[in-house]
């Protein structure tokens, strides 16, 4: 940046405004009318900022639950037993939490192309439930649908016969 | 596995308000931002038997969020809207709130106009006041580094809202 006509810049301004730890630009600042008059613009639009600090970001209801509900659904059961499912040479065995993980990733990558939004999946009886949010004016329903054959053709391309049945629900249109 | 999950449960409930600040601050998006939040967490409880406590629990879940964030804006588009970003909840009156809402308002777009390696540093430091050693932890670089880099930051956020005036 160009400097001042006094030689300081309003780079060194700035730096002065964040922490104001340089002695000597703040002995040049109180006796520079430029300086002062720059910072005094400065430090109305730094307020602003601090201002942003201070104000209060309005949680969305139910998030905390929704999040539980999303680590839950990626959580293996205690004492569950791992799927299995044919192979060239054999048949692989696939602890829970690799199926959960597959099955939350896919999801995620199927549904964001989609543009909706998962808040949950959770593997529960054997069937894969998966929580969708869409936003308006997306035609939800018939993406959803679309989720759902996409991801169930995709987790048996990835698992086989392991592969779990397919639910997807719409919870919410923002 | 039991004690893991109650524990990982309660700092779920105690840091997921903070956890979804961070995130909104850093896409802009309030649905984005709950994206950014349930992966952040996911990876936190996969990261859980890897965390052996060097660094504070706060430390490290600004840290996974932070990188839960990054990763979501190389993924998407270009563009940050911030038309639905949520309305602060404020107990002034209606002209002090409005006009507290524009000044939001400017502030959050021209952070998200930053580029994101000066975007993050600066929520860190300036919106969530963390120390210049805690954020240089968060974001793994040397406190030398991050104070050039929030310079930048500031210098670039200074310019962006004189623009705006």
């Amino acid at each position: 940046m160009s400097p001042l006509p006094c030689g300081r810049s309003i780079d060194e301004l700035v730096a002065y405004l964040a922490d104001r730890d340089d002695p000597e630009l703040t002995a040049h600042v109180a006796g520079c009318a430029q300086c002062a008059a720059e910072l005094a613009e400065l430090e109305d639009r730094w307020s602003s900022v601090r201002l942003v600090a201070v104000t209060p970001v309005p949680t969305p209801p139910g998030l905390v639950s929704r999040v539980l509900a999303a680590v839950h659904g990626v959580r293996p059961r205690l004492g569950s037993a791992p799927a299995g499912f044919d192979q060239d040479g054999g048949r692989v065995s696939v602890a829970e939490r690799a199926v959960l993980a597959v099955c939350r990733r896919l999801a995620v990558e199927l549904a964001t192309g989609l543009g909706l939004h998962v808040r949950g999946t959770a593997v529960e009886d054997g069937e894969l439930q998966v929580l969708v949010a869409a936003r308006y004016p997306a035609p939800a329903i018939s993406v959803a649908d679309e989720l759902r054959s996409q991801l169930s053709r995709e987790l048996v391309e990835h698992l086989g016969d392991a592969a779990p049945v397919v639910h997807v629900h719409l919870i919410d249109i923002g | 596995m039991r004690g893991n999950a109650a524990a990982f449960d309660q700092l779920v409930r105690r840091h997921t308000v903070r956890m979804y600040r961070v995130a909104l601050r850093i896409v802009g998006d309030p649905v984005e931002a709950e994206d950014v939040v349930q992966d952040a967490w996911i990876s936190a409880w996969r990261a859980l038997p890897r965390f052996r406590g060097e660094a504070a629990p706060s430390t490290w879940l600004y840290r996974v969020v932070t990188n839960a964030a990054l990763a979501h804006l190389r993924r998407k588009k270009p563009t940050v809207p911030l038309e639905s970003a949520p309305e602060p909840r404020t107990s002034d009156g209606p002209e002090a709130s409005l006009l507290r809402n524009e000044t939001t308002d400017v502030v959050l777009r021209a952070i998200a106009e930053l580029e994101p390696t000066q975007r993050v540093p600066l929520v860190l430091r300036e919106l969530e006041g963390l120390s210049y050693e805690e954020v240089a932890e968060v974001l793994g670089i040397a406190v030398p580094a991050l104070r050039s880099r929030l310079h930048r930051a500031r210098v670039a956020l200074m310019a962006k809202l004189g623009e705006q005036r």
